[in-house]
């Protein structure tokens, strides 16, 4: 047992504020630091925290216990092995990944061995789909596992692998590339051309381009820049969502690392847009391992003038970002929970309205957008809207980055024009054979040949950009029910009918394997799936049954009567 | 006598408005969205604009603001109830939101008069 | 007197209702064009500012819209989704208690999607709800189950739970804590994080483990809880009920060597016909003492005897207190705070302990009863003290706690053995088939028996000061107060503002009474000066009150303040019937000033039978070496630390 210096742990408290801020939006990043240092967050850590942050202990443990990435009761062990339990890595063979691990451990998930070495835990999507199955090691990733690369993950560890150099390249396949992913711009360069504008004709640009959010709810980026841009407030905010929690994705992971500046710039010419002064990245925290790549990334742009005061040389405009990092929680992608957040709360999603854009982090006007949007607006600047909008449909403007897993030959990254059919991506991907696509990662929508004809576009089916392919063999229920999983565990947990509705569509899931449920008592799960998708609180909750619908719609006769598996 | 836009998506609000306005001898003309207002724009060529934020687009009254700028030297006098619901507030930003006047909804019919007697001056 | 001068700002100071997040405000002028929106629900107009919400809308109309984690103290939560509506052109159904209007809209409010919607989430609620109907305190005064009738559930759709998973705190003396029956509205995070801003709850886990939790799931005995008792009165369910002593109660009027004395606080004979279905403020004073006796109780006593006695005692240690800091020029802890509210008394020991010398030593009236009861009383009627148990009827679930301080035993006996709220003295009637409203009238026991206006206003916020203002200036001026105020009427103390500042130029002296020669030789230090007092209530602003006095702020001038913990004072306490809201509260304070005018003894010197008391037993006169004994006590400086 760790004796505990309430006298030392005040101190670093208090030179943590020094560097976070006394407010509570420093919250998180001191937990993170105090979980470092101590291996958990022990009960007087987060009631001094709660003392010199001026809140209630209990809402230190509130916040602590929302993310998953925090630990409260017991410390964790040396190396946290965190394996991905995500559909794309489970139907890779994770199962085995899991067993292997357990038995040269000794322990079950959940546990830590006795000698304090090992935490073996799962997570939910680390962003390595195509090349599932994928596992953290602290802030390590290590692609494609196998059973038998397992003991020597663990001797590594034993000898203290995590002391040589992180890896500089997060591996990942582009396989298609265009107009976006082969840009050639230079650092700044995009931030120099919106900078020739005014403020309105720069978002008048993004207008004309047709830009919608890139997340996967499309919203017009340019609406959002404009009614935060005529809000008047001293404090205005760019936040960055690099969130990318939505399984099946991991776009953005690979944008991060080889579009940094084009990203960041987007955010620059995005502040100088809406007249903000700091930016926020949020970055997740299963992408603990790009945080210093990040760091690093500003830290140039601040030699070179592109962040900083009077930026690129315009006099006045001065703009910052700094990096937050998420702590495992899937409901952070979405805007309002991301900004409590990063205001220190538990990422659970607000009333709308008011919007972000009026009311958003500690009720300043605030802008939050995808990473692939800034990045998009960055290139629109330069090449201008036409360049942009040639692609894609009507009310779809442009290409899209997609993140392409599952059961084809050829998964990985592709930039497509919006309104693809389904049927003309699985050619590109070499999954002709797929008897169903996930549209749009856990809450996006599971789609049956029969409707292969279909677009992914906005007025169709959207999609922030997972693309999961499930192949012939594929048991569509445990498909349903890896979902539901996912969101039972993920709800944020305020709203009734996200919070115990998901437990029920679980539950009559798991009846189904046992081939024990009525149809009547199914129907009225669907039904109840409805309720959930019109009564939720937030977008999370909203789509949280559209796999569950779609599986059940399209695969009933295959999920129906079936006969137990034995045990 | 001077003639008046009216731009609103609460035909309520534009019959309130136009009620004040002929009863103070201007004419009026209305418009229920941004692309209707800018067709009746056209065509009656009016002497000043009173432009609603919010319509079918949560920013359509700035996005209109700016392509009357762009056309014609047109005085506006913007109204929106959006400040009250959302903490919007606007500032003399004559770039992101050129518009001469602003002021919140609900107002005054005297205020109202009184603004556009200014403007119009 | 300057009137209800603001000394903060009101973003800085909560009034008992806390602040709703959106910045949504009523337009001033209604004949402005645009003031009011046209909002049609089922077919019905109606025109409503500006950011009204659907559901206040909805009730313009007269239109039900059930709803479960909304509460007129609170700030807006949308968290149950009970009240949901569709609105014309919107994809999704809105939650009608979080949506306010800006425009133009058609709702609809029992469409198919909508009862679809009230029916699973009442069904997932109670898939989830331990609901023992038969065995619960809130059993026929349940949200939860009134929903479930007036929205035709008739079978588990989603099951339910049939063993408890969490089992029950029964830690405080005050607060019951029953998770098993918790439906996760957030009513209580929301009571006690803002309205009362001591931070008991809050939501952990989360997903389909979200529930409420305290700091490491330590028992409420444990943890910083001035048992106020508010999330009770605010929690749809019987997941948080006060302890109830009612069958030691029972126990001890069955006993017939026992002598059972209850003493009756102000504010419960306002209120306890709302647990008979009756309007909030229906004064029941003398059908409640009938029926008392009734029950069994040997002794039914007036608070407001031993209100008057903290007046005395309170009133005088103020003009010590100003004597030493005026004349002998001592350091001295000004201003004066009273300690009447148990809840607020812990909050000082917990977040300000270094503040506490500025409590009042006088015990609450509560424990100052209990302790005349077992010494004055007990000789004047020859009774063995131990034989004599004395119970005390209150609106406050922190009185439980209060009479159960070890220190609060100064006869040797303790003061109060049990304390029984409002409700749960209306289920003692209830078990007896009392029929209160039709019970005879009949008046309190001698010898504390007078009745006193200077009592009874202790039970709504301001009461104390104003009795203290009362007498303190007829003590020090020899004139009547009636002078200055109408009636006695000390309006500007009065109100339910959060915090309420007032001054009362003192511009002559008479002469020093009798009672308290042997402690001040002349009044004449006091001519020209002028007191400064403060009244405030409602925890949240505690903290505000407090910094503005450390910091040397405007109240850091007052001589005297007057905190109650409850939103409203007693009339608000947590031992109050449910539901309660600003509303109700207004109705108990007015039924509370009407008995004031209706006294015959309207300041508490005035009072014979604590004429009586210190000429025949506390003969050494107010905060003489006798009345320290027994009816001073001293604090704890509790701190923060919980680990």
């Amino acid at each position: 047992m760790q004796v505990l210096d309430r006298t030392k742990i005040i101190q670093e408290i208090s030179d943590l504020k020094k560097t976070y801020g006394d407010d509570r939006s420093a919250l998180l990043p001191i937990l993170q630091d105090l979980q470092e240092t101590y291996g958990y967050l022990p009960d007087l850590v987060m009631q001094e925290t709660a003392h010199a942050l001026e809140i209630h202990p209990v809402e230190v443990e509130g916040v602590a216990s929302f993310y998953s990435f925090f630990r409260r009761k017991e410390k964790q062990g040396k190396y946290v092995l965190r394996l991905c339990q995500t559909i794309s890595c489970d139907l890779a063979g994770k199962v085995n990944v899991a067993r292997q691990l357990e038995n040269e451990l000794g322990i079950k998930f959940g546990e830590t061995t006795k000698d304090g070495m090992f935490t073996l835990e799962y997570t939910n999507c680390l962003g390595m789909c195509d090349q599932g199955p994928a596992m953290l090691v602290n802030d390590r990733l290590f692609a494609k596992v196998t059973p038998d690369k397992v003991p020597y993950i663990i001797v590594d560890c034993r000898r203290d692998f995590l002391k040589s150099d992180f890896p500089k390249i997060v591996p990942s396949d582009v396989r298609k590339s265009g107009p976006i992913l082969s840009h050639d711009l230079k650092p700044g360069e995009g931030l120099k051309a919106a900078l020739n504008h005014t403020r309105a004709e720069v978002i008048g640009i993004i207008r004309e381009s047709g830009l919608r959010g890139r997340g996967g709810a499309g919203f017009p980026t340019a609406v959002k820049w404009q009614l935060a841009g005529a809000a008047q407030s001293d404090k205005k905010y760019v936040v960055c969502n690099a969130d990318e929690g939505e399984p099946g994705t991991f776009k953005d992971r690979y944008l991060l690392f080889h579009h940094t500046d084009m990203i960041l710039d987007g955010m620059t010419i995005a502040a100088y847009a809406i007249g903000a002064k700091k930016g926020f990245f949020y970055l997740r925290g299963e992408y603990l391992y790009l945080k210093k790549y990040m760091l690093e990334a500003l830290e140039i742009r601040r030699k070179n003038n592109l962040l900083g005061k009077d930026i690129a040389g315009k006099k006045g405009f001065d703009f910052d970002i700094e990096v937050r990092m998420g702590a495992g929680a899937y409901v952070c992608g979405e805007e309002t929970a991301l900004i409590e957040s990063l205001e220190g709360y538990r990422g659970e999603p607000r009333n709308r309205p008011p919007f972000p854009v009026d009311t958003g982090f500690q009720k300043n006007p605030t802008i939050v957008n995808n990473v692939e949007t800034f990045l998009d607006a960055t290139l629109i600047c330069v090449k201008g809207a036409k360049w942009f909008n040639e692609h894609g449909t009507e009310k779809s403007k442009g290409t899209k980055i997609f993140s392409i897993s599952g059961d084809c030959e050829q998964p990985g990254i592709y930039e497509l024009p919006f309104g693809i059919t389904i049927a003309q991506l699985l050619k590109e991907v070499k999954g002709e054979n797929a008897k169903a696509v996930q549209i749009g990662g856990a809450s996006g929508k599971c789609v049956a040949r029969k409707d292969f004809n279909r677009t992914i576009a906005f007025e169709d089916i959207s999609s922030g950009g997972s693309i999961i392919v499930f192949g012939p063999s594929v048991d569509m229920l445990k498909v349903a029910i890896n979902f539901m999983e996912f969101f039972v565990e993920e709800s944020c947990g305020q709203c009734t009918p996200c919070r115990d509705g998901n437990v029920k569509l679980l539950e009559g899931l798991k009846l189904l394997e046992k081939g024990r449920c009525s149809v009547t008592y199914l129907n009225e799960l669907m039904r109840l799936a409805e309720t959930i998708q019109l009564a939720s609180k937030c977008g999370l909750g909203q789509s949280s049954p559209n796999a569950f619908l779609s599986i059940l719609e399209n695969f009933k006769s295959e999920i129906l009567g079936r006969v137990p598996e034995k045990a | 006598m001077a003639k008046v836009l009216i731009v609103d998506d609460d035909p309520d609000f534009v019959s309130a408005v136009a009620i004040v306005l002929e009863n103070a001898g201007y004419k009026v003309c209305k418009a229920h969205s941004r692309q209707e207002g800018m067709q009746v724009f056209d065509k009656e060529q009016p002497n000043l604009v009173v432009l609603d934020v919010m319509m079918q687009e949560p920013d359509d009254g700035f996005v209109m603001a700016q392509e009357l700028k762009a056309r014609a030297k047109v005085p506006i006098l913007m109204l929106t109830s959006v400040g009250q619901v959302t903490g919007l507030d606007f500032d003399k930003d004559s770039e992101m939101v050129p518009v001469d006047v602003f002021e919140q909804k609900p107002i005054m019919p005297s205020v109202l008069l009184e603004r556009i007697n200014q403007l119009l001056q | 007197m300057e009137d209800k001068e603001k000394v903060m700002t009101e973003s800085t100071v909560r009034a008992p209702k806390s602040t709703t997040p959106s910045t949504i405000k009523t337009p001033e002028n209604a004949g402005a064009i645009g003031a009011t929106i046209k909002v049609t629900i089922d077919g019905k107009e109606v025109r409503v500012p500006m950011g009204t919400t659907i559901l206040n809308a909805a009730r313009m109309l007269g239109i039900k819209i059930p709803t479960l984690c909304n509460h007129d103290d609170l700030c807006i939560s949308g968290v149950c989704r009970i009240c949901v509506v569709e609105v014309e052109g919107m994809r999704t159904l809105q939650a009608s208690c979080a949506y306010p209007i800006s425009q133009p809209i058609v709702v609809h409010t029992h469409t198919r999607k909508v009862r679809q919607a009230r029916r699973h989430i009442i069904d997932l609620l109670l898939s989830r709800h331990y609901g023992e109907c038969y065995s619960c305190v809130r059993n026929n005064n349940c949200e939860l189950q009134s929903l479930a009738n007036e929205y035709g559930v008739d079978f588990y759709r989603f099951g339910h739970v049939d063993k408890p998973t969490y089992g029950r705190d029964n830690s405080s003396y005050a607060i019951v804590r029953d998770m098993d029956k918790c439906i996760m509205c957030r009513r209580c995070i929301r009571t006690c994080i803002d309205l009362q801003e001591v931070g008991v709850y809050e939501a952990v886990e989360r997903g389909n483990k979200t529930r409420i939790g305290t700091f490491m799931d330590n028992p409420m005995a444990q943890l910083i809880c001035i048992n106020c008792g508010q999330c009770i009165n605010r929690c749809p369910t019987g997941a948080l009920h006060a302890n109830d002593p009612s069958d030691a109660i029972w126990a001890a009027i069955d006993d017939p060597t026992k002598h059972v004395v209850i003493q009756t606080a102000p504010a419960p004979r306002s209120a306890i016909g709302e647990c008979f279905g009756l309007p909030a403020g229906t004064p029941l004073t003398f059908e409640m003492n009938t029926a008392m006796r009734y029950c069994g109780f040997d002794k039914v006593f007036d608070t407001n005897f031993s209100a008057d006695l903290t007046i005395m005692e309170e009133g005088t240690e103020l003009i010590l207190r100003l004597y030493k800091a005026l004349v002998k020029k001592e350091p001295v802890a000004l201003p004066l705070f009273t300690s009447c509210s148990p809840g607020w008394v812990k909050y000082i020991e917990h977040f300000y302990p270094e503040m506490l010398d500025h409590l009042s030593s006088a015990k609450s009236p509560q424990q100052m009863f209990g302790a005349v009861i077992k010494t004055y009383y007990a000789e004047l009627n020859n009774i063995d003290p131990a034989d004599i148990v004395t119970v005390a009827l209150m609106p406050c679930t922190a009185k439980k706690f209060e009479c159960n301080r070890p220190e609060m035993n100064s006869s040797g006996f303790k003061d109060i053995d049990y304390g029984l709220t409002t409700r749960e003295l209306a289920g003692m009637f209830q078990e007896t088939g009392i029929d209160l409203l039709n019970m005879p009238k009949s008046d309190f026991d001698d010898p504390f028996g007078t009745r006193t206006g200077s009592g009874v206003i202790f039970g709504a916020t301001g009461g104390v000061m104003e009795s203290a203002i009362r007498t303190v200036y007829e003590l020090v001026t020899g004139e009547r107060i009636d002078k200055l105020f109408e009636h006695a009427r000390v309006i500007p103390v009065r109100g339910f503002e959060g915090v309420r500042y007032a001054e009362l130029p003192i511009a002559k002296v008479g002469p020093v009474p009798d009672i308290l020669k042997h402690l001040i030789p002349n009044w004449d230090w006091l001519k020209g000066a002028t007191l400064k007092v403060a009244v405030a209530h409602g925890t949240a602003n505690a903290k505000k009150v407090l910094d503005n006095i450390k910091s040397g702020g405007k109240l850091s001038e007052c001589h005297f303040i007057e905190y109650m913990a409850c939103p409203g004072g007693c009339l608000g306490g947590g031992g109050m019937p449910i539901p309660t809201n600003e509303e109700i509260r207004a109705a108990r304070a007015r039924a509370i000033y009407a008995e004031d005018e209706a006294s015959e003894v309207r300041k508490s010197y005035e009072n014979p039978a604590i004429a009586r008391l210190y000429k025949e037993f506390l003969v050494d006169g107010p905060c003489g070496h006798k009345s320290h004994k027994l009816l001073h006590t001293h604090y704890l400086p509790r701190g923060k630390k919980l680990v």
